[in-house]
């Protein structure tokens, strides 16, 4: 008997560093009293979307504040580049779990971790505001790989 | 325990083999003979510099499967086969089994000979031994290299896209793993019917990524394989600035040609729209349109009313003024108008070339619009496209197109809304 829902979350979560993140993500949506893999792969994908854009919206507005030094402006406009790159990856990696291929949608996830950290890494110094806000990004990203990675278990 | 110094003179050779595998990949010179002459000199260089090593210090078998595997691997940087790289590599493996580098030059040169099965089996063994995303692109590879003229081509090609999509998990940041997923998705793009414009999005956002490793931005097929999708999805400048981008890093590439032919059918439609479009013909033409039944879903529109990108649920009516011929597979090309006699380009996919004619009246169901405006060399393009990926997508005088008029008889369910 497959596990769904509650229980299913559960054991997705135990194994997770920052599992109360993970269950209180999993378990926001309407539908995930009855979720099966794929739909809480969704669930976490579309937490994971809309928190990239609210970094890239953050990062929108720091590029017009003019008393930016020009080295942290180039920063930004370097970083929103990549921030608008993750979003279209988290995007193809939801149409690629809708399509039922698991490993491509492990390619626009990690995709999209990367294109975070090379956001990060074009900003100079080490606790700017987006660095700390891509931290949730990237733990809800690693939700969705690890529920990937367990459809992927699955299917073998 | 090792001697630090005792590793030096193997590690030199193998930066040697490196630096002279990176010059095969990056040395485009006008004259091609000035290359292979170059790469023969360097791999002289290099071999003299491996047989200098004393003999007491290539006397372990670790340290004589790397010596093996040097070897093996500088005679093989030329494109032919040379039986003495196979057989130093081959001895390499048996040396060492765990030498991944030595299994990727041997299934590289008995690629070469011939051999292809071979060197997929040589491939699939070193993958046994762990993965490796450098093997994993060598397959992706040779499983496209496998399906020319394979029955199962299709097949082979989307091994090769799952091949090389393994190699980006290993290593996302890869950018040539990255270009081997863009040319794999190119080429099931072309062994499908060249209709599916989505492999071309795959193929095109594969490419983008490659291109954020900085190692290649001296690869100029990069620049030609993603002008290339670029092209066929009518992102003309971006097709343009990318194959004179890769003119200039590789010469013998044929992408000044590819410019060319861009260019001349860009130049074909403004010659058509300026000085071939008769008023009173035009006139004539878009008066004889008649309205044509369509489901209650769609809404008939001019083109003026068109977004930017797909117009669902939108029909367009228009007749058909020229055949624009073209050098490329596809798409077909066709300049239109509607009854408010406005003049569009119409590219169309998937079908054959004898279904539409001069004259005939077509219905153009959730079309893609582009309003294009480029400029290349001074000279300025302007004007609206409209682009079809399925034949679905086309009435032809009112009525729908049966499959045999496809390019392609395969059922896809992408479009079904």
């Amino acid at each position: 008997e497959e596990k769904i829902g509650k229980e299913l979350i559960k054991s997705i979560c135990k194994n997770r560093g920052n599992d109360e993140l993970c269950m209180q993500v999993l378990s926001s949506d309407p539908d995930s009293d009855h979720a099966d893999l794929q739909e809480l792969a969704l669930i976490s994908l579309k937490a994971a979307a809309s928190n990239a854009s609210g970094i890239l919206n953050d990062c929108k507005r720091m590029i017009d504040n003019q008393d930016l030094e020009p080295k942290i402006q180039q920063g930004l406009a370097d970083c929103k580049e990549n921030l608008l790159d993750a979003e279209g990856q988290i995007q193809d990696a939801v149409a690629s779990i809708l399509n039922n291929d698991k490993l491509d949608a492990q390619v626009w996830l990690k995709a999209a971790l990367a294109a975070i950290d090379t956001c990060d890494d074009s900003i100079p110094g080490d606790d700017d505001v987006l660095s700390r806000k891509s931290v949730s990004f990237r733990q809800l990203c690693n939700i969705a790989v690890a529920i990937n990675k367990a459809m992927l278990a699955a299917r073998t | 325990m090792s001697n630090p110094r005792e590793e030096e003179p193997l590690s030199r050779a193998a930066r040697a083999a490196e630096d002279l595998y990176h010059l095969r990949d990056t040395y485009f010179p006008p004259n091609p003979d000035d290359r292979i002459s170059k790469l023969q000199h360097e791999s002289d260089l290099a071999l003299q510099l491996l047989d200098s090593i004393p003999p007491e210090q290539r006397k372990s078998p670790m340290q004589r499967a790397t010596f093996e595997y040097l070897r093996g691997k500088m005679l093989d940087v030329f494109p032919n086969y040379r039986k003495e790289a196979e057989d130093h590599l081959s001895k390499a493996v048996k040396l060492n089994p765990s030498l991944a580098d030595a299994w990727l030059c041997l299934g590289n040169c008995i690629w070469k000979k011939g051999d292809l099965t071979a060197a997929k089996n040589c491939l699939s063994l070193a993958l046994g031994k762990g993965p490796n995303k450098k093997i994993l692109c060598q397959l992706s590879m040779l499983k496209r290299k496998m399906s020319q003229g394979a029955e199962n081509q299709a097949e082979l090609v989307e091994e090769s896209i799952q091949h090389a999509k393994e190699a980006i998990t290993l290593d996302v940041k890869d950018g040539n793993a990255w270009y081997n997923l863009g040319n794999a998705c190119l080429t099931s793009f072309f062994v499908t019917g060249a209709w599916d414009h989505t492999k071309l999005l795959h193929s095109l956002k594969a490419y983008q990524n490659a291109e954020k490793d900085e190692s290649m931005k001296s690869n100029p097929d990069l620049f030609f394989n993603g002008a290339t999708v670029n092209k066929y999805l009518e992102n003309y400048q971006r097709a343009l600035s990318g194959f004179e981008a890769a003119a200039l890093k590789d010469p013998g590439l044929n992408a000044v040609e590819e410019v060319q032919k861009i260019v001349n059918l860009l130049d074909k439609v403004d010659n058509l729209l300026k000085g071939h479009v008769r008023a009173k013909r035009m006139a004539s033409l878009a008066s004889s349109l008649v309205a044509v039944d369509l489901k209650s879903s769609y809404r008939r529109v001019t083109i003026d009313l068109l977004s930017e990108g797909p117009n669902r649920a939108l029909a367009l009516e228009g007749k058909v003024f020229f055949f624009v011929r073209s050098e490329s597979v596809a798409p077909l090309y066709y300049l239109l108008c509607d009854s408010n006699q406005s003049c569009f380009v119409l590219s169309i996919y998937g079908v054959r070339t004898d279904v539409i004619k001069e004259g005939d009246q077509l219905t153009l169901l959730d079309p893609y619009f582009r309003d294009v405006d480029l400029s290349w060399k001074e000279k300025r393009y302007q004007f609206k496209s409209i682009r079809l990926d399925f034949y679905e997508q086309v009435l032809v005088n009112g009525k729908a197109l049966t499959p045999q008029q496809a390019i392609r008889t395969s059922i896809y369910a992408q479009h079904k809304p």
